[in-house]
């Protein structure tokens, strides 16, 4: 028995990232594409990470460098540029875990455009003196199209 | 959450993939709201009730409380599934200076489910005593994503 794949089928993609910059209130972090699936068509200018068009679960997390005793922390969420916020915010653990096993909640977000978008991870809280930790500050993008 | 309707494609949109948020209640953590309309999802009819799927489905969680608990999140439906479950251990901070993010969650509920399903987003076990309380859902915060795995 033979199966074809029908030419409507869609495809899943993926684009993984890491981020740098300094954590301020209501700007954005700056994407660098590690890599990304053959054919996923995303790209990355300055701050801006640019989606062709296609369906988007977009996964940020955000690391800070956190020294013993602090309870700073930062909060982000995706924004759509020149619109809106989107999804749901995330942050990093606000307890003092610098000596225990801590994790992240993500910001997460759905995107379907027709023509193409661009989106940025931008921080929407941020405590004084909180350094980006950038060697696991990641993003996951699936773009399904 | 808000989107920009005119990049939509209406007909189109979440057919795959889906942004679930909200909680029914501070016990019942299952969704109220999805960022797709699309038939392959239900939302839990009542504030008891758990969210539905037509189609085999992934699903990641992120529980978040708004209050101290240190519990194991997962499916009701199918509590004895102990890898599919979350840790989660909120601890609020003990000075208002330092509220950037009252509401954590130390791990996401993982569910795959190869035939159609209903997940229902509950505390299994809780410890209480002391400063432990159970997991209360926090509605602005908790979601999950859903990936439809087949048509």
């Amino acid at each position: 028995m033979t199966h074809e794949i029908p030419t409507s089928a869609k495809t899943t993609t993926c684009a993984f990232f890491t981020f740098t910059g300094t954590p301020t209130l209501s700007n954005p972090l700056t994407p660098v594409l590690v890599g990304s699936s053959t054919g996923t068509g995303i790209t990355v200018s300055s701050n801006d990470i640019q989606l062709p068009a296609g369906e988007y679960v977009l996964r940020f997390f955000g690391a800070i460098t956190r020294t013993a005793g602090s309870l700073d922390n930062m909060r982000y969420q995706w924004r759509q540029v020149s619109g809106a916020l989107i999804g749901v915010a995330g942050a990093s653990n606000r307890a003092d875990f610098s000596t225990k096993p801590a994790s992240i909640d993500p910001a997460d977000a759905h995107l379907v455009t027709a023509v193409g978008a661009s989106v940025q991870v931008e921080i929407t809280g941020v405590d004084p003196s909180v350094v980006l930790d950038t060697a696991n500050s990641h993003a996951v993008i699936w773009r399904v199209s | 959450m808000s989107y920009s309707p005119t990049l939509f494609q209406t007909a189109a949109a979440g057919d795959t993939m889906t942004l679930l948020t909200g909680a029914q209640s501070l016990s019942n953590g299952s969704p109220t709201a999805s960022s797709s309309s699309a038939a392959w999802i239900t939302l839990p009819p009542t504030t008891t009730d758990g969210v539905s799927f037509s189609a085999p489905v992934l699903m990641r969680a992120v529980p978040i409380s708004e209050r101290h608990c240190r519990s194991r999140v997962g499916d009701a439906n199918d509590s004895t599934n102990y890898k599919e479950q979350a840790g989660v251990y909120v601890w609020l901070s003990p000075t208002s200076s330092h509220d950037i993010y009252e509401m954590t969650s130390d791990d996401e509920c993982v569910f795959y489910r190869s035939q159609p399903s209903t997940i229902l987003l509950e505390e299994i076990e809780g410890w209480v005593g002391g400063s432990g309380y159970r997991v209360e859902f926090n509605s602005t915060y908790n979601h999950s994503i859903a990936w439809r795995l087949a048509p």
